[in-house]
């Protein structure tokens, strides 16, 4: 379940953050140059600085579950496989080459010979060996990675430059999982791997940039390796600076305080406005998202046992499709993301293009005529207040819709809902939830229709989410492997077909067929995948890479950060002046107002931890 | 002979004559309240705005604020057909100021009215009884005057969710500590007096004392502190709307500076959408302001300062 943890602090990177996140904005836009004295140890010319909204949790690679733990560890270590900046193939990272045996079940990685630890120690086949051999035999990290790990049978590092891992069937998934390969003589000395949290810099590690200092909510601050085997970045220094506002990193690109903004995206009105000016290249790049709802098909048990409080109507398939079709995704694109984003179809976004399903014919049109006429067949009939009731004229077709409170857009979305599905006969009462308690009642079944984002992994394991085996054993909310209780046997067999099949084209076959039938039930509707809105400094930074190549994003890229590796510094000077007095002042005001934030965005990140 | 037939009449009932002395004293009380320059400023603004919201429903068509029936540009600035610009959903701002309004005064005016309630309710106890009851009351009090209210209000949201009417308890709940305290003072004054221990020798019981002869005496006082927070309960609610916590089905002044804000119309130098929910959350709450500034010197003289 990667996909999710990763993407997880995506959205609510712009979540309420209380009354610190505007007076920050303040302070911050009131003075460019405060608190950039704490970090600021080179020339700024040298140093690439990129405003986040997050700090580390936890760096340890098994572990980690925030985007900005995820990227600290894709600068410091590598993988043996890399995902191309070009479109997502693989490509050789600490592995110069790697094969499968005939029937598919063992893989020999070819380590590289020129690649050194920060401390000056080689990098072997038995760094990668003890990486992959902790999945097999460390139990804590075994079940956090249970989908992988249980397909391990062995590892073995033959050589100092040859790895052998070979599992228990053929499976596509040893190159695709995303494993920073860690070094055994630091981590051999570890008590319990699994709860080493590895937060105290400098890491030893082998990739573009070691980790050298961070302090919580104000920055995080990279070294470059000067020894990199692929070549060392131009940037000496890379800096995540926090911001607690996006506002806040839009006033600091313009005032050139930062390099880099985006993560979480901008708005598209922020975007419109660093978009005509001199110096900025505004980015509006595909992005690994989507926003959709979750209709409650009938929470139940894997033994079929019914819990929650679900509306008996969204069991029928017929009332989910009348839903769907009564969406108009153009529109919400236009209106809600300003164009933006692409209408979505199934779980898998436009970006990844060879899993992608388009819909083809199938593709459900917006029309409310024919939304209609499916109640109308299925027999909702309309009760004296206009509002349709269930075939028996039982219970009237009123609808919760639970959207989550720091989200602007599903709270735009809810009124286009609203307006569309009155047309429908259908009455929905939004209501606007805390993330911890929404995901709460999601798993105890208790609601009928909510919004739920992901971000999604270029292997797409968020599959597994809709499967039988997903569903909970107990009735008390506390599995949640599942997105939506969703259970079709179809669907299953070819999600144990796919994550069987080595062919890549046959494997594309079987996923566009799982999003064709999960679109066709609409147990969830993909609204739409939205553009990622970033921005950087172009006076600064010549050129950087974009994953996919075309129409691809900065921010949030894949297993390997390439555009941080690749960023080419513009000439040399244009040092920044300011400093004085007065920064030191408003540094003191920033850090105050930082102190004070610190409370609430702790308690907020406790429960940020699922999904969105 | 006509003057002494009213006389007449008016001695005949002792609930005439209650009626009579009300009259007397809202008269004199309009007397002193036109002196205060201010006081009619606020007055005048606030029945304008007032008259405004409650006109809304009839001057202007709901559908606009339902955005798939409405076909503006996303953040346009003001134009003709749209006097204040439209928000990003393409809805006029002015529609949304008009019918934020009416959600901010309600909010504002009910949770007051709730605060006011419970802040009586406590402090008439308190001051009436004394002792223990006192004790308990006022000790409660000082732990809703010490807690502070924004997060009292954030936290109290959070875990009952966020609607109108959980907005309005929120509020009402989280400011009625400072009303108590001077209810309990004003009704320890009241009770010192004299005809209230002849009352007592008459045999009143502790209703007819508190609700005859108390409640009439702090009612004044009450009234101005009722409106001199309402502004604050509409600042509060404002702030917490702002904060995200506000109902996402209403549109109220802090919703709209929400939406904005999340929106990016400060990078975006859409002021349009800015200013006018602002300036309503300014204009009423100065309003409220003055109004209760004027009252409160009407009824407490001392106050009366060098504008007279």
């Amino acid at each position: 379940m990667e996909a999710r943890t990763r993407a997880i602090m995506h959205t609510t990177r712009r979540g309420w953050r209380g009354l610190a996140t505007m007076l920050a904005a303040v302070a911050v836009a009131l003075a460019p140059t405060a608190g950039a004295s704490a970090e600021t140890h080179k020339k700024e010319s040298d140093t690439l600085v990129i405003a986040r909204g997050q700090s580390i949790d936890s760096l340890n690679p098994y572990f980690a579950r925030n985007v900005i733990d995820f990227e600290t560890l894709e600068l410091s270590y590598e993988t043996l496989v890399r995902l191309s900046a070009k479109d997502y193939s693989y490509v050789p990272g600490l592995a110069t080459k790697w094969e499968t045996s005939a029937d598919g079940r063992a893989w020999t990685f070819t380590i590289r010979k020129n690649s050194k630890w920060s401390d000056g120690k080689p990098v072997t086949a038995h760094d990668a060996a003890f990486t992959y051999q902790l999945l097999i035999d460390n139990e804590d990290i075994h079940t956090r990675h249970v989908d992988f790990a249980s397909k391990l049978e062995s590892v073995e590092a033959t050589d100092d430059h040859t790895l052998v891992i070979t599992t228990k069937e053929p499976t596509p998934l040893v190159p695709s999982r995303y494993l920073p390969i860690i070094p055994k003589h630091i981590w051999e000395k570890v008590d319990n791997p699994a709860e080493h949290e590895n937060n105290d810099p400098p890491l030893v590690g082998s990739g573009p940039y070691q980790m050298v200092e961070h302090v919580t909510e104000q920055f995080i601050r990279f070294k470059a390796n000067k020894n990199y085997w692929d070549g060392k970045p131009e940037f000496d220094e890379l800096v995540f600076r926090y911001y607690s506002s996006p506002d806040a990193e839009v006033a600091a690109l313009e005032s050139g305080e930062v390099d880099v903004v985006g993560y979480g995206s901008l708005t598209p009105a922020q975007f419109k406005s660093l978009k005509g000016q001199d110096g900025i290249t505004a980015n509006a790049a595909q992005n690994r998202r989507f926003v959709s709802l979750v209709l409650n098909p009938g929470a139940r048990t894997k033994d079929g046992k019914r819990f929650g409080d679900g509306h008996p109507a969204l069991r029928d398939v017929k009332v989910r499709q009348a839903l769907h079709t009564a969406i108009d995704k153009s529109q919400l694109v236009d209106r809600v993301l300003d164009g933006y984003g692409d209408p979505g179809v199934g779980p898998v976004p436009k970006i990844f293009e060879t899993l992608h399903w388009d819909g083809g014919d199938e593709l459900i049109t917006f029309n409310l005529e024919a939304a209609n006429k499916i109640l109308d067949d299925a027999g909702y009939e309309r009760g004296k207040d206009g509002i349709r009731t269930m075939p028996n004229g039982s219970k009237p077709l009123k609808f919760r819709l639970y959207a989550h409170s720091d989200n602007p857009a599903y709270a735009s979305i809810a009124k286009f809902l609203e307006g569309w599905w009155k047309d429908l006969g259908i009455e929905v009462q939004t209501e606007s939830i805390e993330q911890g308690p929404l995901n709460d009642k999601n798993y105890l079944g208790e609601y009928d229709i909510s919004f739920s984002g992901w971000g999604i992994s270029p292997d797409p394991d968020f599959l597994a989410m809709h499967t039988c085996a997903a569903l909970p054993g107990v009735t008390d909310g506390t599995e949640r492997a599942h997105e939506t209780f969703y259970c079709n046997p179809d669907y299953d067999k070819l999600q144990d077909q796919q994550t069987q099949e080595t062919d890549e084209a046959e494997r594309a076959k079987l996923i566009k067929e799982q999003q064709r039938i999960l679109y066709r039930d609409s147990p969830q509707i993909y609204l739409y995948y939205q553009n990622q809105l970033e921005a950087y400094n172009s006076a600064k930074i010549e050129s950087m890479a974009v994953q996919p190549a075309d129409g691809g994003l900065i921010t949030g890229q894949s297993n390997f950060l390439w555009a941080y590796h690749s960023a080419r510094p513009v000439g040399s000077g244009a040092d920044s002046e300011g400093g004085g007095s007065g920064a030191l002042i408003a540094g003191i005001v920033v850090a105050l107002l930082a102190a004070g934030a610190v409370g609430f965005y702790v308690m907020r990140r406790r429960t940020a931890g699922e999904r969105e | 002979m006509s003057a002494q037939s009213s006389g007449q009449t008016a001695l005949t009932s002792a609930r005439a004559i209650a009626w009579a002395r009300r009259r007397a004293a809202l008269a004199g009380f309009w007397r002193e309240y036109r002196t205060q320059r201010t006081g009619l400023v606020g007055l005048a603004f606030l029945l304008m705005v007032i008259a405004l919201a409650l006109a809304t429903p009839w001057v202007t068509d709901a559908g606009g604020l339902d955005p798939t029936k409405v076909h503006g540009g996303r953040l346009d600035a003001p134009s003709l057909a749209y006097p204040l610009g439209t928000d990003e959903l393409g809805r006029s701002v002015l529609l949304l100021t008009l019918w934020g309004a009416r959600v901010s005064l309600l909010v504002g005016v009910t949770a007051t009215l709730l605060a006011i309630v419970i802040g009586s309710l406590v402090g008439i106890l308190a001051g009436h009884f004394g002792g223990w009851t006192s004790w308990v009351l006022m000790r409660l009090a000082d732990w809703f005057i010490v807690v502070p209210t924004l997060v009292l209000a954030m936290v109290l949201l959070l875990v009952l969710g966020s609607n109108l009417f959980t907005i309005i308890v929120v509020i009402g709940v989280a400011s009625w500590a400072g009303t108590a305290r001077l209810i309990r003072a004003q009704t320890l004054a009241v009770e010192g007096r004299p005809y209230l221990e002849r009352a007592r020798a008459l045999g009143a019981g502790h209703w007819h004392q508190m609700s005859r002869h108390v409640l009439p005496n702090v009612m004044p006082l009450v009234l101005a502190s009722t409106t001199l927070q309402v502004a604050s309960a509409i600042l509060l609610e404002s702030t917490l709307s702002f904060l995200g916590l506000g109902d996402p089905n209403q549109i109220s002044w802090g919703t709209m500076l929400h939406r904005a804000y999340e929106a990016g119309a400060v990078s975006y130098g859409a002021w349009w959408y800015l200013l006018p929910p602002g300036l309503g959350i300014l204009v009423v709450v100065l309003c409220f302001t003055l109004c209760g500034r004027a009252m409160e010197s009407v009824v407490n003289p001392r106050l009366r300062g060098g504008g007279r």
